[in-house]
């Protein structure tokens, strides 16, 4: 059929058939219109029973083609000589494999199910006529055709799979049958079908666009979702706009597991070669007596899991060993058949460099995109590799068993393993959860084993304990060793000794090399370099001229066998990451910046395990490439893409998730891709470093004498607590400017507040509360502050939304009360009464927590001014504006002026937070605008009062301490006025 | 090597930008009379360059020095000091923070020249923190590089006529910083200040 379909571009032109649509569209046409007229007419109609059916005989079958012919004509059902996408069922009786293959997913059924449907005069569910068993895993079983019987032709006209090797075709004819099903036509004629499917391609179009941007459930699917509710896959998997979706995708992403247990070995190497007490039970127990002092050398061991994934699930399955087994993520769902597979394919290997094999070659149309993680030694003799498509693998290996992931069960026999080897020795360097490297010189030269001895000792404890084969390789170093355990596997161990490596070497195949990878690999072919001996005969100024000195010398070592690097065991995290690049599909702007908040989370909760800070953020996305199809290849996957970095540097480091994603979205905004396109993101933190245990604001904060206001009697102790805790809450969230109105609880249209107008309408207020100008700007802290009567009430919904559901009640109950008493202002200085309150040591532990969050220093100067918002604010808008790093020059002095403006004399907090600030400019080398900030600072002060001298004096001082240790000397900077009174120089 | 690494470019770039400024300043300092200066136009603004032969000897084989040391990445930093016979006066620092051999944006180095150009120009206006030179003012360069680094150039043949000598440690006279300008894009990060005998 296929074949007739595609000779329709090349032939029909000649032969004239063109019009009708080829020669075999006519042909089947022609065929369906005799069964019509002939079979139909001549045959009586005896039931409806097999309404909607639609079948094609496959092969001999009992009863015989031309029996079941006339049964269909009897019972209504449609008997189709060619099999066209709109056939329902293929009926056989036996079929071999090349058959099976190429007929897609239409259900192959016996003989005996028409039979027996007749016979009982309804139509039997077909999964139990089924021919070939695994062919059933790709088919949905039809719960509903049980249910209901009235509607069982609906159904199967709907809910059948089509047959998906004509495209386009299919999704029109989907189109077509649907809108007969609803009008439940009485005949169901195949001739309407055909003329429709031209009437209605436009609908189909329109229909095809517009499911294809709403995504995530392929057409049929989204059609007969109503009627087919039972579909494993789509219940089972979310797009990343689900809230739960990140969990879930790192539940089941393996390669999220093999690189999160990597790194977590890493770090317990770290953690154990710290602890370590120079105790190796395992090592002693082996230890002989008598102590050889015959140096081994350093002899490097490399352990690798035969296939882990496989030997882990096999714990649970003995009964599969020996088998075939893969394991992949393929559930065995039907496959979405309006899915433009081929024109992606081309498209990957449209961007594949020359010469390179493309593993999407033996995939058609129906097969399985998810990949084999790991495959047993069985399904590798017949050729299934890891890595290769589960659909392609079956085709060379049909009795392939595929079982599920375990992570819980990964993790243990990991963990078993790094214990197991930490009894031995610590000179481990993790390479992932089942690999690494270890020194084993020490031990040798301590138990007197050969290299041999000690692999049998070690290799059947790692068996004995974790019940799943390993092999061994030895070398002089690391590569030696890896290449060693090629040779060892499986379930082996092999030494190459010195004398051998370079034979050993001569024979391996280039692409056997760490770090010669496709790209390198494809250019080696071309230079004509097939194996590690190529190049060994070669020289090094080949190599070097084109991959450059670097790469061209390690190639070169590492086909000689040699690896200048030593093992490396200690380990550190360079960066952390978070990226998902599967089953993201967003619906609409928010969408795609709430997962980027979500994202953000993550990668904030994975720097937290490293306990680093993190200075650089970068944005990775992944974008569906110009002309991909909208709808991948696999479900949900990325597709061909392009992908788009950026990263921004902060001027501190941060562990903050707000911080993070407020640049994450300044970098997604200025990126500006449609969100409908995106298929991947990624958060990267680099530049990590290790966070300080106190930073400088909180000490000043400390170290500020603390000033005792009295505590209004009528608050009662629980809501003290009550506050305390959400103060607290509110530190830890980011927005500090309203710190001191944290309880002031306030109705969104306030007028006063955050945003209090300046130099306005509320005469008398103002100068008191000018005074606090500064204050606010930084995150006052002060006591001593003039009580403000607040008549309104200020609830910063985002740090409501992230209160915990009980104090949140509380809170809003409270608000409710201070609304109706109008002018209720006790709550506003409780927030440090109860910190003063404290004992000492809690209150530390407090700042300390909130220290955490507040890292960078928060003041919002901007939207202080008139731009109060006074819709709900937006939690990004808020933060995004909030510390001193955001100020630019202008906003700098603007915010300066007024603080020289309003206050009479400056308070030492403010001089104080002032001074960190500007010692943090010199920290970042910022000293141009130190220089012209604090020139703007002298030059405005000159004339003011000598408290304002001291304090410029004061910040002066803090700044060039900052100074010395970074350029050595002091800043030049004018340090003297010319006051009246002289008093200060 | 047939085409040049991305790196050396920028090397290249850093390095001329060096010679340049090094010119320069010997005219807005006043160093040498004014008459043996041509103004050019670099960056888009007038610099001024020296015609003197033996002075311009001097600074290109300081430049090789320099070019060498950038290559390696070991150019910490280029000091031009101005001092009279027995006192040091001022001292122009290029301090180089990084120098990137991977960039991903500013890829026709706009960014770069605008910095520059900044810097030309503020040099112009630096005088105003610094008081005027004496008649009896020299000048000299250094460069503040690894030892490592220094070996491998003194080692070098094509520096036997031009030799380096390693410094004791700076001074510790009490200085005071005047900040010019912060050469900050993809490629480089150069903070250029002068350190002024208070």
């Amino acid at each position: 059929m296929r074949g007739g379909r595609r000779k329709r571009n090349d032939d029909d032109d000649e032969n004239g058939f063109a019009q009708w649509g080829g020669y075999m569209e006519a042909k089947k046409a022609k065929l369906m219109e005799q069964y019509r007229e002939q079979t139909v007419k001549s045959a009586e109609k005896v039931s409806d029973v097999l309404k909607g059916i639609a079948i094609f005989v496959n092969g001999y079958t009992k009863p015989s083609s031309e029996e079941l012919k006339i049964l269909m004509a009897e019972h209504g059902g449609v008997f189709h000589t060619y099999q066209v996408a709109s056939t329902t069922h293929i009926i056989a009786s036996m079929l071999p494999n090349v058959k099976i293959s190429k007929l897609g997913n239409v259900p192959i059924v016996k003989p005996g199910w028409i039979v027996d449907s007749i016979t009982l005069g309804r139509v039997l569910d077909y999964s139990n006529y089924l021919l070939y068993s695994n062919q059933s895993r790709t088919q949905p079983k039809l719960k509903h055709y049980m249910k209901s019987a009235d509607v069982q032709s609906k159904n199967i006209t709907k809910s059948r799979p089509i047959s998906p090797d004509l495209f386009e075709s299919n999704e029109f004819d989907e189109e077509v049958e649907f809108k007969l099903s609803e009008s439940t036509e009485d005949e169901m004629k195949i001739s309407k079908i055909i003329d429709s499917k031209r009437v209605l391609e436009n609908n189909g179009i329109n229909a095809l666009t517009k499911t294809a941007y709403e995504g995530k459930i392929s057409i049929d699917e989204s059609k007969s979702k109503s009627v087919l509710e039972n579909n494993s896959i789509n219940a089972s998997t979310k797009t990343a706009s689900d809230p739960s979706f990140l969990a879930e995708f790192y539940n089941n992403s393996r390669l999220h597991l093999i690189a999160t247990l990597g790194a977590e070995f890493k770090q317990l190497v770290n953690d154990m070669r710290e602890k370590n007490t120079g105790k190796y039970p395992g090592l002693e127990a082996i230890t002989k007596r008598e102590v050889n002092n015959k140096s081994v050398g350093s002899i490097v061991m490399h352990i690798d899991m035969d296939c882990f994934f496989v030997s882990v699930g096999l714990r649970s399955r003995p009964e599969l060993r020996g088998l075939p087994v893969a394991v992949t993520h393929s559930k065995g769902g039907p496959s979405r058949s309006n899915v433009d597979r081929r024109r992606e394919i081309e498209m990957y290997v449209e961007r594949l460099p020359e010469g390179a094999d493309c593993r999407l070659e033996a995939i058609d149309n129906n097969s399985s995109l998810s990949e084999i993680a790991s495959c047993s030694y069985e399904a590798r003799k017949c050729g299934v590799k890891n890595g290769m498509f589960m659909g392609a693998a079956l085709k060379l290996c049909p009795n392939l068993k595929a079982i599920p992931y375990d992570f819980e069960g990964y993790k243990q026999v990991s963990s078993i393993l790094y214990k197991t080897i930490s009894e031995y020795t610590l000179d481990i360097e993790a390479v992932s959860c089942d690999e690494m490297y270890v020194d084993i010189g020490n031990i040798l030269q301590k138990t007197s084993f050969t290299v041999q001895e000690w692999a049998g000792h070690i290799r059947s404890v790692i068996k004995a304990r974790t019940g799943c084969p390993c092999s061994t390789g030895f070398g002089a170093n690391r590569l030696q060793a890896r290449l060693a355990t090629k040779r060892a596997k499986p379930d082996g161990q092999y030494y190459l000794k010195p004398e051998l490596v370079e034979d050993y070497m001569s024979e391996m195949p280039l692409s056997e090399l760490p770090g010669v990878g496709r790209a390198t690999l494809i250019k080696l072919k071309n230079l004509g370099f097939e194996t590690c001996k190529d190049i060994q005969e070669s020289s090094l100024t080949v190599l070097q001229k084109e991959f450059g000195s670097k790469s061209g010398e390690s190639i070169w070592d590492q086909s000689h066998g040699v690896d200048k690097k030593a093992l490396c065991y200690e380990h550190e995290r360079k960066s952390v990451s978070a990226e998902v690049n599967y089953g993201i599909r967003f619906k609409n702007e928010e969408e795609a910046l709430t997962f980027l908040q979500r994202l953000s989370v993550e990668v904030k909760n994975r720097l937290l395990e490293t306990g680093m800070k993190a200075r650089g953020v970068t944005l990775k996305l992944m974008v569906r490439a110009e002309n991909a199809p909208t709808e991948t290849a696999k479900y949900l996957g990325h597709g061909v893409c392009d992908s788009l970095t950026r990263s921004v540097m902060l001027p501190t480091a941060t562990e903050d998730s707000q911080v993070i994603y407020r640049e994450i979205k300044g970098i997604y905004e200025k990126l500006k891709q449609p969100y409908q396109d995106l298929r991947g993101v990624g958060i990267q933190l680099t530049r990590l470093e290790k966070a300080v245990v106190m930073n400088s604001f909180m000490k000043s904060f400390l170290s500020k004498p603390s000033t005792k206001v009295e505590t209004k009697k009528d608050v009662s102790f629980q809501q003290k607590s009550i506050i305390k805790e959400k103060t607290f809450k509110e530190d830890t969230t980011i927005n500090e400017e309203n710190k001191e109105n944290t309880i002031e609880v306030k109705p969104p249209m306030r007028a006063s507040g955050r945003g209090r107008p300046r130099g306005s309408k509320n005469g008398t207020k103002l100068v008191r509360k000018s005074s606090n100008e500064l204050s606010n700007y930084f995150k006052s802290t002060q006591k001593d502050r003039p009580k403000v009567k607040q008549s309104k009430c200020d609830i910063d919904l985002n740090v409501l939304n992230e209160l915990p559901e009980d104090i949140r009640k509380e809170i809003i109950k409270e608000y409710n009360l201070d609304k109706g008493e109008e002018t209720k202002v006790a709550s506003t200085n409780i927030e440090e009464t109860v910190l003063n309150e404290l004992p000492d040591d809690i209150r530390k532990e407090v700042m300390q927590e909130y220290k955490l969050e507040t890292k960078t220093l928060k003041a919002k100067p901007e939207t202080r001014i008139p731009e109060i918002k006074i819709d709900e604010p937006k939690p990004e808008k808020r933060k995004k504006d909030t510390g001193f790093a955001s100020l630019n020059y202008d906003n700098f002095k603007t915010m300066l002026r007024n603080w020289f403006k309003h206050e009479s004399e400056p308070k030492l907090v403010d001089v104080n937070m002032l001074g960190e600030y500007l010692k943090e400019l010199v920290s970042s080398r910022k000293i141009e605008q130190l220089h012209t900030i604090l020139k703007f600072f002298h030059r405005n002060i000159s004339n003011l009062h000598c408290n304002w001298h001291e304090a410029y004096l004061t910040i002066l001082k803090t700044v060039q301490e900052g100074m010395i240790p970074i350029y050595g000397h002091p800043l030049h900077i004018p340090k003297t006025f010319e006051c009246v009174k002289h008093s200060c120089d | 090597m047939a085409t040049k690494s991305y790196n050396s470019v920028v090397v290249d770039i850093l390095c001329e930008f060096l010679e340049i400024s090094v010119h320069n300043i010997l005219y807005v300092r006043k160093i040498y009379p004014e008459s043996i200066f041509v103004p050019k136009r670099k960056y888009g603004v007038v610099i001024h360059k020296s015609q003197h032969p033996l002075l311009n000897d001097y600074i290109a084989e300081c430049m090789k020095a320099v070019h060498f040391h950038a290559n390696a990445n070991q150019l910490k930093r280029l000091f031009i000091c101005i001092k009279t016979a027995s006192k040091q006066l001022e001292k122009f620092v290029f301090d180089i923070v990084k120098l990137k051999s991977i960039i991903e944006s500013d890829l026709l180095y706009v960014k770069l020249e605008q910095d520059f150009r900044a810097f030309s120009l503020k040099l112009g206006t630096s005088h105003i923190y610094l008081n005027p030179l004496p008649a009896d003012v020299e000048f000299s360069i250094q460069i503040h590089t690894t030892e490592y680094s220094a070996i491998a150039y003194n080692d070098k043949p094509l520096c036997d006529d031009f030799p380096w000598i390693s410094l004791p440690k700076f001074g510790t006279e009490l200085k005071e910083i005047i900040p010019v300008h912060t050469v900050d894009c993809d490629h480089l990060l150069v903070q250029i200040y002068i350190e002024k005998e208070t």
